[in-house]
């Protein structure tokens, strides 16, 4: 379109001389090439748009030329570019004009995709060029059938030209989105599609890659976002070609850089809200194009391109992050094309170890998010697991990412197992131990039913050791057991039992379904939701009363001894042991619905309530505030005398009342949300607390990182990202390269404001007196120093002073 | 303000009731809790699944066969449960049309503790693809009070698509029954929603040919 334009603002400068009368000069061939470079068809182009009819003479004249042409071409295809120059004209202008003459144009696209069957790979490239964009244009105005174009341009790809190839990909892409955007298209889509898939079959690998390559954008622009090319696409994934295999296996598991930041992506979110409101790049141009250029105005203008275009591109990523996503879910049969997978990477053919590293990757995702059972896949993995491995901690997070809780656990004890053997020991460097800590940390928060005791408390003993970062990759590997099975630390390590929030959970051991048998959190409403228990959420909604909720539910063994200590109420003591046993009590009864295991653990974990709370007597100091106000909540508790009792004597079987006899509304699961909250806060408090007065600022670190992660396992994929397995607490010493290339990032970013002052400039080096001197008279002039300053008040003082003294006819000065 | 109240709940219960009786099917149908969802962008949010336990067995003629060692085996022949051995599931020798077949003859697997480690590696993954892969059962559960445990149980998964439907009861149930099925299942769905009502559309109950009912 460009060019057309160009020419026809040429044709408008010659118009007024030749313009008019250029129609009739046209007669024999050789008279209307010379006229054809005198002339400018760009005009005639006009003329003939404003009225088809009578000027289809000199349309059919150029037709004729053009026939003539071609058929020439036929003959010698290898023309140079001066004897084609004026094909190419006439060939922009029939092709511009072609919608009002039907018949011709039909003829026209004909011999046009003749020429380029036949003779395709000999034109000359412009020539070529050219006759692609008449075809492109004719198609935009429905003038030829998009299939037949679509078959010759994928029969063109075969060509060596790299331009034709990029132009050719654009404009499908770009007749795609016309398709979808404009007419939604369904069928025309359905049948391009349909094409596009049996080309990306095409023995001629080039032919397939082009199609691979539409099918990749079109289900990133959503014009095929469904299963049907997602699993078109994974089929090129075992295509015999490696470069076409790579393409499919990096679309599935996306750029490189979305195995970082989460936040990032969180960010842009938000930054494009605000970037809505802002100009776009256009706007920008524009009203740069009508303003005084100054140097200032340049410079806003560049950042504010580059701005743009980083906001862009983040956007991007965004995007196809989620697309992956949605095309590993999308699959077929995932188990099938992992098997599939693993066993090209088993086989005897040797990849690159690029391809082999991205087939693992992909494996590993699917698995994880699949749930597939491919144990030969975690064998296979152990012989990459050395320290000294290129790329080693990609391969540790494929490990992570393929492990889930349907494996079984003696598989993944053994992938542990090598990992401890080759990462952990004291002969490898803190970096390699600090790797496999942390690889270990995130396949057992993957499946927590893998963990020995004896490994855990070998990894544990780490904890002390005199490399920081090594220390610290154990201690959160605590954390994590703290939250998820502490039975298997060592005492001294468990800390203070929480309580836990299993809600999430799915599953209690290796093909133990959790299984709910009421709404969790239901027995904190009241019963026919009256305000009693209202006024009893309001209460933990209230800052001060945070340990009332924890007193609810957790710890009333704790609660009793310290009321035997304290004897205020005589009867407080025994109410609470009735209640107490109470407590137990329903649990027996409920004995058939309860698994024996789960009741042994409760058994378990009040066994060490009670331990815990033997230490705890000790460390009373630091928890006092706690107890006082636990024993107020005591007394008040019995002043109330049974109501609230009668509430808390079975939380499990009111809680099953509840959400069998009345359907919860939206405030009841609010309250829920609520207390749940609460009672994790305290939780996190709690697990602070116990840390001691050991604790570090590291040691919060740990916890708060912990908790932010397990938070976002929840809301995304759930696997684990790069960053978790090469996280190191202390950041080791740049080296001064690094540091430069640090700085010179931020000063490219910042645009820098600050820094040395200019060396060349109109004035730079002169004082403003010399400047002053260099200045026409009469600006300076009037510069005289305080005549335009204000006077003080004591100068005005003076001055009047002096004047009325000399008023009155004495000296001034001297009073 | 309850979404669903209990009048409307036990009326549109009672209309399934009342439809089934009066044209009579020659099987027992199978009365459903059908949910549409909202505000749910199954590509982005997790898709979220859990399962309860209803008080009342919806589907009691779900069949379960039992993976056992000998133990088992025993209990399962003493209470005429169907049961295959560790040998028999050998047998099948990893083919995936006797796995197919197999995962399709029933509705859910138990399996021994001590069996249940192999079975990925003896079955391979026929039956996880299924979505039927065994829950273990120790040696101190009985076998027919475990069986009575699964087929209580409900699983609530979202997919790709923003429905889902679970069996709830039979129309053999009382009503009460029924209902009190429902609200618990009604309950725990919302709960594992992210926005709790606020992601719901629809809620239907329906039993096998009959009509459905509206509750929400």
């Amino acid at each position: 379109m460009g060019k057309s334009s160009k020419i026809e603002k040429k044709s408008k400068k010659d118009g007024k001389n030749g313009g008019p009368k250029a129609p009739e000069g046209a007669n024999s061939g050789k008279a209307s090439r010379f006229t054809m470079s005198e002339r400018n068809l760009g005009l005639m182009q006009e003329i003939i748009r404003k009225d088809p009819e009578s000027y289809k003479e000199e349309f059919l004249e150029q037709f004729n030329y053009f026939v003539q042409t071609m058929k020439l071409l036929h003959l010698q295809p290898e023309q140079n570019r001066q004897e084609t120059q004026s094909l190419q004209d006439s060939v922009l202008f029939l092709s511009g004009l072609a919608k009002h003459y039907p018949k011709e144009a039909k003829q026209f696209a004909d011999s046009l995709f003749e020429l380029l069957r036949v003779q395709g790979a000999g034109l000359d490239a412009d020539v070529r060029m050219s006759f692609c964009k008449a075809l492109v244009l004719l198609r935009n105005q429905d003038m030829l059938d998009p299939i037949v174009l679509l078959e010759t341009f994928f029969e063109l790809v075969k060509v060596e030209d790299k331009v034709l190839r990029k132009f050719l990909l654009a404009s499908i892409s770009a007749h795609l989105k016309r398709v979808y955007h404009k007419k939604k298209d369904v069928k025309m889509l359905g049948r391009i599609q349909n094409l596009c898939f049996s080309k990306i079959k095409d023995s001629r690998s080039i032919v397939a890659r082009a199609a691979q390559l539409v099918c990749i954008d079109a289900f990133r622009r959503k014009f095929w976002r469904d299963a049907r090319t997602a699993n078109v696409i994974a089929d090129a994934c075992f295509h015999k070609v490696p470069k076409i295999q790579v393409t499919s296996l990096k679309f599935f598991l996306g750029s490189e850089n979305d195995n970082g930041e989460e936040d990032d992506d969180d960010d842009s979110a938000i930054d494009s809200d605000a970037e809505d409101n802002k100009k776009t790049l256009k706007e920008v141009m524009t009203s740069f194009r009508n303003v005084k250029k100054t140097r200032k105005r340049e410079k806003n203008v560049e950042r504010a391109k580059k701005m743009i275009s980083k906001k862009k591109k983040q956007k991007k990523e965004g995007r196809s992050k989620e697309c992956n996503l949605m095309a590993i879910q999308s699959l077929y049969d995932p188990q099938e094309f992992t098997d599939k997978l693993f066993g090209a990477l088993e086989s005897k053919k040797m990849d690159k170890f690029e391809v082999k590293v991205l087939k693992i990757a992909l494996c590993a995702r699917i698995i994880g998010i699949h749930r597939l059972h491919t144990l030969s896949f975690y064998s296979y993995l152990h012989r990459f697991l050395q320290p000294k491995q290129r790329d080693v901690t990609r391969i540790l997070l494929y490990a992570a990412q393929a492990c889930h809780e349907m494996v079984p656990p003696d598989t993944i004890e053994q992938l542990i197992r090598v990992i401890a053997n080759n990462f952990v020991t004291d002969r490898n460097s803190p970096e390699a131990m600090t790797v496999g800590i942390n690889a270990i940390r995130e396949i057992l928060s993957n499946c927590p039913f893998a963990a020995t005791e004896e490994l855990l408390r070998d990894l544990s003993e780490y904890k002390t050791y005199k490399n920081k970062n090594v220390s610290m990759a154990a201690r959160s590997l605590i954390t994590l057991f703290r939250a998820v099975n502490p039975k298997l630390l060592a005492r001294k390590d468990r800390g203070k039992p929480q309580e836990k929030d299993e809600d999430e959970k799915e599953y209690n051991g290796f093909a133990r379904p959790k299984v709910h048998d009421f709404v969790s959190g239901a027995e904190i409403l009241d019963d026919d939701g009256d305000e009693e228990g209202q006024g009893h959420l309001d209460d933990n909604d209230d800052d001060e009363s945070d340990v009332d909720v924890s007193d609810v539910d957790t710890d009333d063994v704790d609660t009793d001894d310290e009321e035997e200590d304290v004897d205020d109420d005589e009867g407080a003591p025994s109410a609470k042991k009735r209640r107490v046993e109470q407590l137990q009590n329903p649990e027996d009864d409920e004995e058939e619905e309860v698994d024996d295991e789960e009741e042994e653990e409760e058994e378990d974990e009040e066994e060490e309530e009670e331990d815990v709370d033997d230490e705890e007597e000790e460390e009373e100091d630091v928890d006092d505030e706690e107890d006082v106000e636990d024993e107020e909540e005591d007394s008040e508790d019995v002043k109330s005398s049974a109501a609230p009792e009668s509430v808390e004597e079975d939380p499990k079987k009111k809680a099953t009342k509840n959400s069998m006899d009345r359907i919860l509304t939206q405030e009841d699961f609010k309250n829920i949300r609520a207390y749940q909250l609460k009672k994790q806060l305290i939780g996190e408090k709690r697990l602070k607390k116990q840390m001691g007065k050991g604790r570090s600022n590291a040691d919060e670190r740990i916890v708060e990182e912990m908790t932010e992660k397990l938070e976002m396992k929840r809301s995304t994929d759930g696997l684990a990202r790069l960053s978790d397995i090469e996280h190191f607490y202390k950041k080791k010493r740049q080296t001064k390269e690094e540091r430069m290339a640090d700085i010179a990032a931020g000063r490219a970013d910042e645009d820098y404001k600050f820094g040395r002052p200019k060396k060349n400039g109109a004035h730079v080096g002169r004082t403003n007196e010399q400047n002053s001197k260099k200045k026409v008279f009469a600006m300076v002039k009037n510069k005289v120093r305080g005549r335009n300053r204000q006077r003080s008040f004591r100068d005005q003082q003076k001055s009047l002073r002096n004047y009325l003294m000399r008023q009155s006819g004495r000296k001034p000065g001297n009073v | 303000m309850s979404k669903v109240s209990r009048e409307s709940l036990n009326e549109a219960v009672a209309e399934v009731l009342k439809g089934s009786t009066e044209k009579p099917r020659k099987f027992r149908e199978t009365i459903e809790l059908q949910i549409g969802l909202k505000n749910y962008d199954p590509q982005k949010d997790k898709r979220f699944s859990g399962s309860i336990r209803l008080k009342h067995i919806p589907r009691p003629n779900m069949k379960v066969c039992v993976f056992g060692d000998q133990h088992h085996l025993d209990e399962a022949a003493a209470g005429n449960i169907p049961a295959m051995s560790a040998d028999d599931l050998k047998k099948l020798n990893k083919q995936k049309k006797l796995i197919k077949k197999l995962a399709k003859s029933y509705d859910a697997f138990i399996a021994s503790e001590s069996l249940i480690k192999q079975i990925p590696r003896i079955l391979g993954p026929g039956l996880n693809k299924a979505g039927k892969f065994p829950s273990v059962v120790t040696h101190a559960e009985s076998l027919q009070s475990k069986s009575d445990e699964i087929r209580a149980t409900v699983k609530f998964q979202m997919k790709k698509v923003l429905c889902l439907s679970v069996a709830v009861g039979h129309v053999g149930l009382s009503q009460e029954e029924l209902v009190s099925n429902i609200s618990l299942s009604i309950n725990f769905l919302v709960s594992l929603l992210k926005k709790n009502w606020q992601n719901v559309r629809s809620l239907n109950i329906k039993s096998t040919m009959g009509k459905p009912q509206r509750v929400y």
